[in-house]
């Protein structure tokens, strides 16, 4: 659904986004990761056609990004949900969706959105009296008014409460039930884990990595924070053995524990335990897309 | 559909109380003064009919080329522009816009539109607002209103469009370069000021203005020339007391060498061809539409 080749963007000596190749197939729902200031929103806006590519291009169902064609097939929701706040979020929908060319059944579109994402209630009202929620849910409506094939999301859940993020995860999740090709951007990255199938890492403009979630969560060391009756003297422990590549106290208390082989960590554990006779208050495993993401920028920098 | 749509949107945007009143609010309350002095004199209320439609004219005129169809609505002009492609772009409204199945030509265009049919609309109100404080202040024969006031409407309105395509052309090509609410007013706003500023400059330091051929730069004096040309088209020419306003303020026609004399005809000035003025009016008009549209199609945000 997304091919881009040496998609770039400069700005003067400035270079916001360096040589993008990526590949996003139809029907998936795409996590796109990075730092801010990595250019996750100028790739997005060079996908979506408002920022022009200095090099390089980028394709939308097979029509060049930026044109008529990939434009209709696409639908864009802002990291910023900026509006006409004076209008009324039905108003807003009926104007986007006409612009958009949903003609004849743009009231049955707005309904149906309203209803969708729980709106209907306040549709009337203006949407400057609206909470985070709610205009986050009025973007989506928007980007989604007519009927696109590709939806890219540019951090739809930022600053939202739990409930909140959830109302968009679920909308999502249903989406692509639906058979929609999702791209979405976001920096609460355990969140993202839930729904992502496939994932691309982006820092200082280039890509670090692509693929689905468990590729590049299997090329990162899996940590593990341990709690025991005495942490001191487990750190000695792990220290000299073979199953963990490196132990540290956890900033938290405990002991991290970075592995690249989790199976024998999980099944020498218990026996270096029995046998220092300590007791294991708690294990929890860490090594998910967060950590994979840190261990990635972390190396790009290095 | 969809540019009908985008024009219907901007109309009611510009139509905020608050915007009209930044128009409404000093126009009638310097055309009160203007009136007032009008009345003293200018327009007669007891002279033969003749004379009182002969100063009635010049005086719909003045509040015309002046105020209501003249600086102020250009300035309005300056503001709508920042207030549409100008916030949109800075809000970033303009992105969700772009992103949709919409040909780029149409928003500029429909948004264009809007504008200067808008302000056309306002500035035709504004005339008759300022033309009926006029009637009432002056108390003249309602039977001098046909040829006084009316006879003055259509080049008038003709100037008010042309002055409303001039500012609407650069200030939505500085909308879409500067992307920026107060840049685009700011950048706009330069033309209703060099249409004022001269106006002090020719009547106080006429050798100063003469010497240094400031009328090349002169707004008010190639809108002055527009302001006869487009009367003498659609309105039946200038009678000469309006050939005496413009010689007092826009520096289109010499001013007599007898204070108080009404010459039958005022010669021109002469300094550049009344065409000339026009054309390069609507140059800039022309060349800066096509240069924002240029620009729009390609615009980043």
């Amino acid at each position: 659904m997304i091919e881009t080749t040496n998609l770039t963007k400069r700005y003067g000596d400035e270079t916001a986004v360096q040589g993008i190749d990526l590949t996003v197939e139809r029907g998936s729902i795409h996590g796109f990761v990075g730092p801010n200031g990595a250019g996750k929103s100028t790739t997005m806006g060079m996908l979506v056609g408002v920022t022009t590519p200095t090099a390089g291009e980028a394709t939308i169902g097979g029509d060049p990004a930026g044109s008529h064609a990939a434009r209709e097939k696409i639908g864009y929701a802002p990291q910023d949900p900026v509006f006409y706040d004076s209008m009324s979020a039905r108003q807003y929908l009926r104007y986007i969706g006409t612009v958009a060319g949903v003609d004849g059944s743009v009231e049955e579109r707005v309904a149906e959105l309203l209803e969708w994402l729980d709106l209907a209630d306040a549709a009337g009202q203006p949407i400057g009296g609206y909470s985070g929620g709610m205009r986050r849910r009025v973007s989506l409506a928007q980007a989604m008014v007519h009927d696109p094939e590709l939806l890219i999301l540019d951090e739809p859940t930022a600053e939202l409460d739990p409930q909140g993020r959830s109302a968009i995860i679920d909308a999502l999740e249903r989406l692509t039930d639906e058979g929609k090709t999702v791209f979405v951007s976001s920096h609460i990255l355990a969140e993202l884990e839930q729904f992502i199938e496939t994932v691309s890492v982006i820092n200082d403009g280039r890509l670090v990595t692509t693929g689905s979630l468990s590729d590049v969560q299997s090329t990162v060391e899996r940590t593990y924070v341990v709690h025991s009756s005495d942490d001191e003297r487990l750190e000695a422990l792990l220290s000299d053995h073979g199953a963990a590549s490196r132990v540290e106290p956890d900033e938290d208390g405990g002991v991290r524990v970075w592995t690249d082989d989790p199976a024998a960590f999980e099944t020498a554990l218990p026996v270096l335990l029995s046998e220092a006779g300590l007791g294991l208050r708690s294990m929890e495993l860490g090594g998910g897309l967060e950590d994979a993401f840190l261990q990635m920028i972390d190396e790009g920098d290095d | 559909m969809r540019i009908v749509t985008i024009y219907a949107k901007t109309v009611a945007d510009l139509a905020k109380p608050k915007l009209l009143a930044g128009y409404f609010v000093p126009l009638v309350a310097i055309t009160a003064f203007v009136v007032i002095a009008l009345s003293n004199g200018v327009v007669p209320s007891d002279a033969p009919l003749f004379q009182q439609e002969a100063g009635l004219f010049e005086g719909t005129l003045v509040l015309a080329y002046l105020l209501a169809v003249g600086m102020p609505l250009q300035a309005v002009c300056a503001v709508f522009c920042a207030v549409t492609i100008g916030a949109e772009a800075e809000k970033g409204t303009l992105r969700i816009l772009l992103s949709k199945p919409v040909k780029r030509w149409q928003l500029y265009v429909g948004t264009f539109a809007a504008i200067v049919s808008y302000a056309l609309v306002v500035g035709l109100v504004g005339l008759l607002v300022s033309s009926t404080l006029l009637v009432v202040v002056t108390g003249v024969d309602a039977a001098a209103i046909g040829v006084g006031v009316f006879a003055a409407l259509p080049g008038s309105i003709l100037f008010g469009l042309l002055g409303a395509v001039v500012v609407t052309s650069v200030g939505l090509l500085l909308a879409v370069v500067t992307k920026d609410r107060l840049r685009t007013a700011l950048g706009a706003l330069a033309i209703p000021v060099l249409f004022f500023i001269f106006i002090p400059v020719q009547l106080f330091a006429g050798d100063v203005y003469e010497d240094y051929s400031l009328y090349l730069v002169d707004l008010n004096y190639h809108f002055g020339h527009a302001f006869a040309l487009l009367h003498g088209t659609v309105g039946g020419g200038l009678r000469p007391s309006g050939q005496r306003m413009l010689a007092t303020f826009a520096n289109v026609y010499e001013s007599p060498d007898v204070i108080g004399h009404t010459p039958q005809s005022f010669e021109l000035t002469g300094h550049v061809s009344p065409t000339l003025s026009v054309g390069l009016l609507t140059g800039v008009a022309a060349v800066s539409f096509v240069a924002g549209l240029y620009r729009f199609q390609r615009i980043d945000v």
